[in-house]
């Protein structure tokens, strides 16, 4: 067990050593360049931006650059921000906060509504029930998300004046000021992950619903919820468990639109503001947390599988 | 189209008698509480000298102040720092006597040498200050004693008072870098309000208590106790802010003709409107096919038709564009209606693409900036009245850094865009159309035109610099460096309990030191 999570861990390095070099070569390989930004429209001398790109280190050949960046992200320096100056782990623990807390907040919702949800419609025998749930859920798939939040804000925040629009105190100064703060957005990234966990869980059912263990503890004389809870879901939450650890995966990336549209300055919308204004190492930094955090979230849901399946073991 | 300039004008004298109406009730002003304002652009950089984000000058509007400053509703040049000038006859040295009672927030005397130090800090290679350009008129700065400072210029520059009206020529103390650390996040002014807070997607101003100025009461300013800068990316939750109360105030961006008539019938929220200095522009590259032919410069002029543009983008609020901001009186801006090329004729237009070698029409590409949403609008406007004149417009939508790598670079046939106007003419158009202008990406190069504006810069006489721009105007408009399109109204709105906030044309927000809140 520990040896193979000391592998997943070293496979992490490669990992990030390639995204690195790609993110690296695609920042450079498309027009604009972050001395062009900080001089903006005031002037064009070349002599001003010329001399910019020197004081950024642009002017030397790419591979420089990356030589140059590594090195200091292997001393544990992942350096400064071209556009505003400040040290990128200051800014990176500055906006994780946000991200973290509304991509569990959007899990942990995601999950209650879905369960329940796709529960009823894999154990129904009610076809109108089942039909209505499916169509539910297609319609939370494919509603975009820039969309569902604004009629969030305009119906909750500005009609109904149950949830206030910007403000996100910590979560340990004001812990429902928080909660009610995140909760718009975290329902908005929700949706669509209700709705596909959901499916997930209403397919599982259905495929375990003829297996010959369900008609023994049927059989056994167990009440139907007693049979759902404690044979048929567990074992068809593998997969569901599985689906959860890509999403979560994804939403401690941040949810760039979500985070545009809430006004929430996490780690969306630096990365996104990282390309706009072309600041490399920031948008660099931004790539490899959050893919180191994936890879630890997916590494995590590998290893609930064995609590969910005594059968699983990983030598 | 006459009834719609009726139906604005009867709706502009009912905004202005509903304004001074509310005047007439305005109690004296309450001192306290926090106006939030909400601006959708990332604020990030502070330092007076090298920032170039709009944001950052809306922050730093109140934090740091230059000698002299434009009145927010007369736009003229007024006292701030300094508190009288003159000028030699020559016009080659200004004198400056400033005043004894401002100091930085670090409670230090703002004096003579702090003024020489920021000009030299803006002119020194070493700052990297995009505004270098704007100062290099600056010969030598003498300090005379604590309060007085002479500047002299290597020749006489017509709108030098105007130049130093601006934040980005802030005054910071002797030895700013030392004193402040990073100036990029950190400040050091002398302005109403002090920074307190930078964070992530907001920055948060407190009242500096030292601040000289007071209100035309006699009251000290600023009224509130503290402004918080709220970034608000989405245009659609900026408006939603506003409405639910979590904002008092937003400006400019994120606040169209649209969304002023749907907020005006909130209760709760005023609207604010004035003429904006900036414009839409279309630009075009001299020195490529095919608009190095004057021909087809002048049929792109007559295939445009502004009036229409103005309905379809602005609603009808804005003005046909003529070289001048109709905002900039003094300097007689001659009315779109009497200049050459600016009625549409498209039959004209086919015809000089013909004698230019056009005569089945030529392929040109629109690059519209993608920050400024009617820009994109616009876009779309031209290529549909271009059509018929033979110009078969391909629009390319790029992200901002692409568009400002291929502005600076010159690599467009046309963009659109919107560029900040300038009160004085010389400001105003000589960088983006003089031969060796800092910002002439067009590449136009016009002999008469250069001479006309290097005589409006030399001449200090007002009456013989409005002759000079009268017939720069009418050249401008022959030779088409660029099409001007549209000087569009500027909305601001605001929470009911916010009072005494002016909206100026030029987006300043120095007025928030002379706004309050109701309770």
């Amino acid at each position: 067990m520990q040896r193979y999570v000391a592998q997943r861990l070293l496979l992490l390095i490669p990992v990030l050593f390639v995204i690195s070099v790609v993110v690296f070569s695609l920042m450079h390989l498309i027009p604009g360049d972050p001395a062009q930004v900080i001089l903006g429209f005031e002037n064009t001398d070349p002599a001003q931006l010329a001399a910019v790109r020197r004081d950024l280190g642009l002017d030397r050949p790419v591979y420089v650059q990356y030589g140059r960046w590594l090195g200091r992200v292997l001393s544990g320096n992942l350096g400064t921000s071209v556009r505003t100056g400040r040290p990128i782990g200051a800014l990176i623990l500055e906006a994780l906060p946000f991200t973290l807390e509304l991509a569990i907040y959007a899990v942990v919702l995601a999950i209650l509504i879905a369960v329940p949800v796709g529960t009823l419609a894999g154990t129904t025998s009610s076809r109108l029930a089942d039909g209505t749930m499916q169509t539910l859920t297609l319609l939370g798939l494919s509603l975009p998300a820039f969309w569902v939040g604004a009629m969030f804000i305009l119906l909750f925040s500005v009609h109904l004046r149950w949830f206030p629009v910007l403000t996100f105190p910590a979560l340990l100064d004001a812990p429902l000021a928080n909660l009610r703060g995140f909760f718009l957005p975290a329902l908005t990234l929700a949706v669509p992950n209700a709705a596909a966990i959901a499916r997930m869980v209403r397919a599982s059912l259905v495929s375990v619903r003829r297996e010959e263990y369900v008609k023994v503890a049927r059989a056994k004389g167990l009440s139907e919820s007693l049979v759902v809870r404690r044979h048929m879901l567990k074992n068809a939450l593998i997969p569901v468990v599985t689906l959860i650890g890509i999403v979560a995966g994804y939403l401690l990336g941040g949810s760039i639109v979500v985070e545009q549209v809430f006004a929430i300055p996490g780690v969306g919308r630096m990365g996104l503001q990282a390309i706009v204004q072309r600041d490399y190492p920031v948008l660099q930094a931004v790539v490899l947390i959050v893919t180191a955090l994936f890879v630890l979230v997916n590494l995590l849901v590998d290893l609930i599988y064995v609590f969910l399946d005594p059968r699983i073991r990983y030598a | 189209m006459r009834r719609i300039r009726v139906l604005a004008l009867c709706c502009a004298v009912l905004l202005i008698l509903s304004l001074s109406a509310v005047q007439a009730q305005v109690p004296p002003p309450q001192r306290g509480g926090t106006i939030r304002v909400g601006i959708t652009q990332e604020i990030i950089n502070l330092d007076p000298h090298v920032a170039t984000a709009f944001s950052s000058f809306q922050v730093m509007d109140l934090v740091y102040e230059s000698l002299l400053r434009l009145n927010a509703k007369t736009l003229e040049v007024e006292p701030n720092l300094a508190t009288s000038w003159s000028v030699s006859a020559d016009g080659l040295e200004y004198t400056f006597t400033l005043r004894r009672d401002a100091t930085f927030h670090d409670g230090t005397t703002v004096d003579a040498s702090d003024v020489k130090y920021t000009i030299d800090r803006i002119l020194d290679p070493a700052t990297r200050s995009p505004q270098a350009s704007f100062l290099e008129p600056v010969r030598e700065i003498t300090v005379i004693n604590p309060f007085s400072v002479r500047i002299a210029l290597k020749r006489p520059f017509a709108p030098f008072l105007s130049l130093l009206t601006r934040p980005s020529r802030g005054i910071v103390p002797v030895n700013f870098e030392d004193k402040v650390g990073d100036a990029r996040v950190r400040t050091l002014g002398s302005g109403p309000y002090r920074l307190a807070e930078f964070g992530p997607g907001s920055v948060r101003l407190t009242r500096y208590e030292r601040y000289w100025r007071r209100d035309a009461q006699g009251n000290r300013l600023p009224h509130a106790d503290a402004v918080i800068y709220r970034v608000i990316p989405d245009p659609a939750t900026l408006r939603a802010a506003v409405r639910a109360g979590e904002v008092d105030l937003i400006i400019g961006f994120g606040v169209d003709i649209n969304a002023a008539r749907t907020l005006d019938a909130v209760p709760g929220l005023k609207v604010m409107s004035v003429a904006d200095l900036a414009y839409s522009l279309l630009g075009i590259q001299h020195e490529r096919p095919p608009f190095n032919d004057a021909r087809v410069k002048q049929a792109l002029a007559l295939a445009i038709d502004r009036a229409q543009l103005i309905q379809v983008v602005y609603s009808g609020r804005a003005t046909a564009a003529g070289p001048l901001p109709p905002t900039a009186a003094e300097w007689r801006p001659v009315a779109a209606s009497g200049l050459p090329n600016y009625r549409r004729d498209a039959i004209r237009a086919r015809q000089l693409l013909a004698q230019a070698g056009h005569p089945n029409g030529v392929a040109i590409k629109m690059l519209p900036i993608p920050t400024v949403p009617e820009v994109v609008q616009i876009a779309q406007v031209l290529k549909e009245q271009l059509a018929p004149a033979g110009f078969n417009v391909e629009i390319e939508q790029v992200d901002f850094a692409t568009f400002l790598s291929r502005w600076r670079g010159s690599q467009f046939d046309t963009f659109v865009s919107l560029n900040s106007g300038e009160i004085d003419p010389d400001v105003h158009l000589y960088r983006h159309i003089h031969s060796t202008g800092s910002t002439n990406v067009f590449k136009f190069k016009d002999s008469s035109v250069d001479q006309l504006l290097d005589q409006g810069r030399g001449t200090p006489d007002i009456a013989r610099r409005q002759q000079i721009y009268g017939q720069l105007q009418r050249q401008i408009a022959e030779k088409v460096p660029f099409l001007f399109l549209a000087y569009a109204d500027l909305f601001a709105v605001a929470r009911a309990n916010v009072n005494g906030f002016t909206l100026s044309s030029t987006r300043s927000m120095w007025p928030l030191a002379e706004t309050w809140l109701a309770r």
